[in-house]
C-alpha cells in the first residue's frame, strides 16, 4: 500500500500539469458547492433574523404569510386595515411591554413609506436582537421629517437636509404625488440587510397630514378643510398592522388567542418565527435548486477528471505493463488508478476549502454590507464534512472506471505493449 | 542438469479458428543460455507470456522451475513471476518517474522472496542494487532520472532490475533491437556474464541471427510452433 501510494504520488508528479488541472477543476466545484451551502445557511439565517425581538405581529385577518409579507417584508398590500381604536386597546393590555404601529400604502420612487412612531427606533430588532442605529442624523421630530433606510439613501443619493416628495400609492411612476407637502431627510439608518434598508420612515401624523385633502383615493384640494396642519391633532383613523413586544413570553399564546377572538373587528396575531418558517418553506425550493445545480457542478468536475484520466490511460499502458512485468497484479494496477483518483479528489477538496475560506475571508464584510448576508466564518460544520466525504467517495468510485480499464489492459496486454 | 522450463502439447489461441501457438515439446535446462529465434508474428510474445504465467494455455502442460503453472491461480502465477522471473524488453523498460535505483528495486517491492535473497547476498536491497549497477558500469547514475540515460544505459538498468534478488529465469525479449551493433555485443556479453555469475537461466528472444554465436542452444520458434500448419 505504501509502495502503491509512492508510485501514485511519483506518477502524478510526473504528470503534474494535467494533475494540477484536474485538482483545480475539482477544487472549483468543491468551493462552489460549499459556498452555495454556506450561502444557503447564511440566507436562511439572515432571512429568519429579518425581524427579532417581536413577539406578535398583528393585522387584519388574512393569512399569516401574507401578514408577514406586507408588514415585515413590505411586499404586497394589506387586504384590510386595523382601526386605531383596536390598536390602542390592545397596546394597553397589561402584558404588552411595547408596540410599534405600522401604516403603509405610500411610496417614494418604488420604495415603501412606513408611517410609525418613535417606538420603532427604540424597540425594533433584527438579526441577533440588534437595534436600529443611525449612520447619520436622528429620528423624525417635525411633522415633515423623514428617516431613510440605508439602501434608499445610497441608491437615490440622498443626504441629510434633502427634500423629497412622497407619492400616493405604489409604483415608480405614480402620477398622484403629495407635492404640496415635501419631506426633509433628518436621519439615515445604518445598513441592516433587511427590508428596513429599503424603507422611508415618517411619523404616523405625517401620513395623516399628507392625506388630509384626499377623499376616497382622489386628491381634492381644500376638501380637508382649511385648518393649518400644525393645529390639527392628526390622529390616525386606521393603521396597517402593528408589532407587539410582551413583558412575559408566557403571555404570548394567551394574547394571541385574545386578539384572534377580538370582538370589535376581525384581527389576527402571528408569531414571527412561525410565519418566517412557513414562508421559508415556500421559497425554499429555490434554495434546493441552487444546491442541486452545485451538486451537478461537482459531478461535472468528476466527469472531467474521468475524461482526462481515461484519455491518458492509453499512453500509460507501457507503464502498466512494466509494473505487471515486475510482479504487480492486475488488482494492484486497478488499485493504483483508484488511489490516484482518490488522491486527486482529496487534493481538490483541500484546495477547494482553501479557495472558499480565503475567498470568504476577503468577501465577508462586503457580502454582509451589500446583501445583508451573514455568513459564518466558522470551521466547516459536520454537514459540510459529510458533503466533502461524499465527494471523496464519489471521486474514489470514479477511479474504478479507469481502474477497471487498466485491469482489462493489463490482463490482455500482459507485459508486452509495443509503442 | 534438471529442466527448468518444460512444455508439453502446449496449445494457445484467442479464437478457436486462429491458433497462435502449438508446441509439442520443449525443455530448457537450468543454467542454459537459450536463443529463441523467429520473425515477428510467430508467437514469440505469446510464448513468453505463457512462460511468465500472464496467460494460461488452452491445453497442454507448462512447468517452470518444477511448478505446474496450470495448477496456479492468476494471483499465484503473478506471485510466481515476481519471485522467479526477471524480464527485459525491447525498449521503454523503465518507469520514467522513478530514479535508476528505484527502478532497479521495483521487483523487491513486489516479491518478498527476491527481497530476502537480495538482502541475504548483500545485506540490504540498496546494496544489492548498487552491486548490480556497479557490475553493469552504472554506479554513478544511482540517483539519476532514467530519462537522462542513453538507450544502452537504460537497457543495462533494465538488466539490473531483472537480475536483482536472483530470479531463476531471465527472459529478454529483443533487448538489443534498439541498440547499435557495438552496444549490442557488449550488452549480450554482459548479460551472459551476469547470468553465469548468478546461476540464472537465460531465455533470449530475437530475430537477429548474428547474435546466435553467444548462446549454447538455438531454437527456431517457427519450426517448433506448428500452429500455422494446422490451418
Amino acid at each position: 500500500m505504501k509502495l502503491m501510494l509512492g508510485l501514485v504520488y511519483k506518477s502524478l508528479f510526473n504528470r503534474r500539469l494535467t494533475a494540477l488541472m484536474i485538482i483545480c477543476s475539482i477544487a472549483v466545484s468543491v468551493a462552489l458547492l460549499l459556498g452555495v451551502e454556506k450561502v444557503r445557511h447564511g440566507a436562511k439565517q439572515s432571512f429568519s433574523s429579518t425581524i427579532a425581538g417581536t413577539d406578535l405581529i398583528v393585522g387584519a385577518r388574512s393569512g399569516s404569510v401574507q401578514l408577514l409579507l406586507y408588514s415585515v417584508f413590505r411586499i404586497g398590500n394589506a387586504t384590510n386595515n386595523v382601526s386605531w381604536q383596536s390598536y390602542q386597546d390592545i397596546a394597553a393590555n397589561p402584558n404588552v411591554a411595547w408596540s410599534i404601529p405600522f401604516s403603509l400604502g405610500d411610496s417614494h420612487r418604488g420604495y415603501r413609506v412606513l408611517g410609525t412612531t418613535d417606538a420603532y427606533f427604540e424597540h425594533y430588532r433584527y438579526g441577533k436582537k440588534r437595534p436600529l442605529t443611525f449612520s447619520q442624523g436622528a429620528p423624525f421630530q417635525q411633522l415633515h421629517d423623514v428617516v431613510l433606510g440605508a439602501e434608499v439613501a445610497a441608491k437615490l443619493d440622498y443626504h441629510l437636509g434633502d427634500q423629497i416628495i412622497i407619492a400616493h400609492g405604489m409604483g415608480n411612476t405614480s402620477f398622484s404625488k403629495h407635492k404640496d407637502q415635501p419631506f426633509t431627510v433628518t436621519g439615515i439608518l445604518a445598513a441592516t440587510g433587511t427590508p428596513v434598508d429599503r424603507t422611508l420612515h415618517v411619523s404616523l401624523r405625517a401620513i395623516e397630514a399628507i392625506h388630509v385633502d384626499w377623499q376616497s383615493g382622489a386628491y381634492i384640494p381644500g376638501s380637508g378643510g382649511k385648518t393649518p396642519l400644525q393645529e390639527r391633532a392628526l390622529e390616525p383613523q386606521q393603521i396597517t398592522a402593528f408589532l407587539l413586544g410582551l413583558s412575559s413570553k408566557m403571555a404570548t399564546f394567551q394574547l394571541q388567542r385574545y386578539i384572534s377572538n377580538y370582538r370589535a373587528e376581525p384581527l389576527q396575531a402571528v408569531l414571527p418565527g412561525v410565519a418566517l418558517q412557513e414562508l421559508w418553506g415556500m421559497i425554499g425550493i429555490a434554495e434546493k435548486a441552487l444546491l442541486l445545480i452545485s451538486v451537478f457542478v461537482v459531478v461535472s468536475g468528476l466527469f472531467s477528471m474521468l475524461t482526462v484520466l481515461l484519455t491518458g490511460l492509453n499512453e500509460r499502458r507501457r507503464e502498466l505493463a512494466i509494473l505487471r512485468s515486475v510482479g504487480a497484479r492486475p488488482v494492484q494496477i486497478m488499485l493504483l488508478l483508484v488511489l490516484e483518483t482518490a488522491l486527486l479528489t482529496l487534493l481538490g477538496i483541500i484546495l477547494g476549502m482553501v479557495l472558499l475560506y480565503s475567498g470568504l475571508m476577503l468577501g465577508l464584510p462586503w457580502l454582509e454590507e451589500a446583501y445583508g448576508l451573514q455568513l459564518s466564518m466558522s470551521l466547516p460544520q459536520l454537514a459540510e464534512f459529510k458533503l466533502l466525504f461524499l465527494i471523496l467517495i464519489a471521486g474514489t468510485l470514479t477511479g474504478l472506471i479507469p481502474g477497471y480499464r487498466a485491469y482489462r489492459y493489463s490482463l490482455a496486454d500482459g507485459m508486452t505493449v509495443r509503442i | 542438469m534438471s529442466s527448468i522450463i518444460e512444455l508439453q502439447q502446449l496449445k494457445f489461441h484467442w479464437q478457436v479458428e486462429k491458433p497462435v501457438l502449438a508446441i509439442d515439446q520443449l525443455e530448457v535446462c537450468a543454467g542454459e543460455k537459450l536463443f529463441l529465434q523467429g520473425p515477428s508474428g510467430c508467437g514469440k510474445s505469446t510464448l513468453l507470456n505463457l512462460i511468465a504465467g500472464i496467460h494460461k494455455p488452452v491445453a497442454g502442460r507448462i512447468a517452470v522451475n518444477g511448478c505446474d503453472l496450470n495448477a496456479l491461480s492468476a494471483a499465484a502465477r503473478d506471485r510466481f513471476r515476481a519471485d522467479h522471473i526477471g524480464l527485459i524488453f525491447q525498449q521503454f523498460n523503465l518507469l520514467p518517474y522513478l530514479s535508476v535505483q528505484q527502478n532497479v528495486l521495483l521487483p523487491c517491492h513486489f516479491s518478498q522472496l527476491r527481497r530476502e535473497q537480495a538482502c541475504q547476498q548483500m545485506g540490504s536491497v540498496e546494496a544489492a542494487a548498487l552491486a548490480l549497477l556497479q557490475e553493469l558500469g552504472l554506479q554513478d547514475y544511482l540517483n539519476s532520472a532514467v530519462t537522462d540515460l542513453s538507450i544502452g544505459q537504460q537497457q543495462r538498468v533494465a538488466a539490473a532490475r531483472a537480475l536483482i534478488g536472483n530470479p531463476r529465469i531471465l527472459i529478454a525479449d529483443e533487448p538489443t533491437s534498439s541498440l547499435d551493433s557495438d552496444n549490442r555485443e557488449g550488452f549480450i556479453k554482459l548479460l551472459i556474464r551476469e547470468c553465469d555469475q548468478h546461476d540464472i537461466t537465460l531465455l533470449f528472444v530475437s530475430h537477429d541471427r548474428q547474435l546466435t554465436s553467444h548462446f549454447s542452444r538455438i531454437i527456431d520458434l517457427q519450426q517448433l510452433n506448428h500452429a500455422g500448419a494446422a490451418l
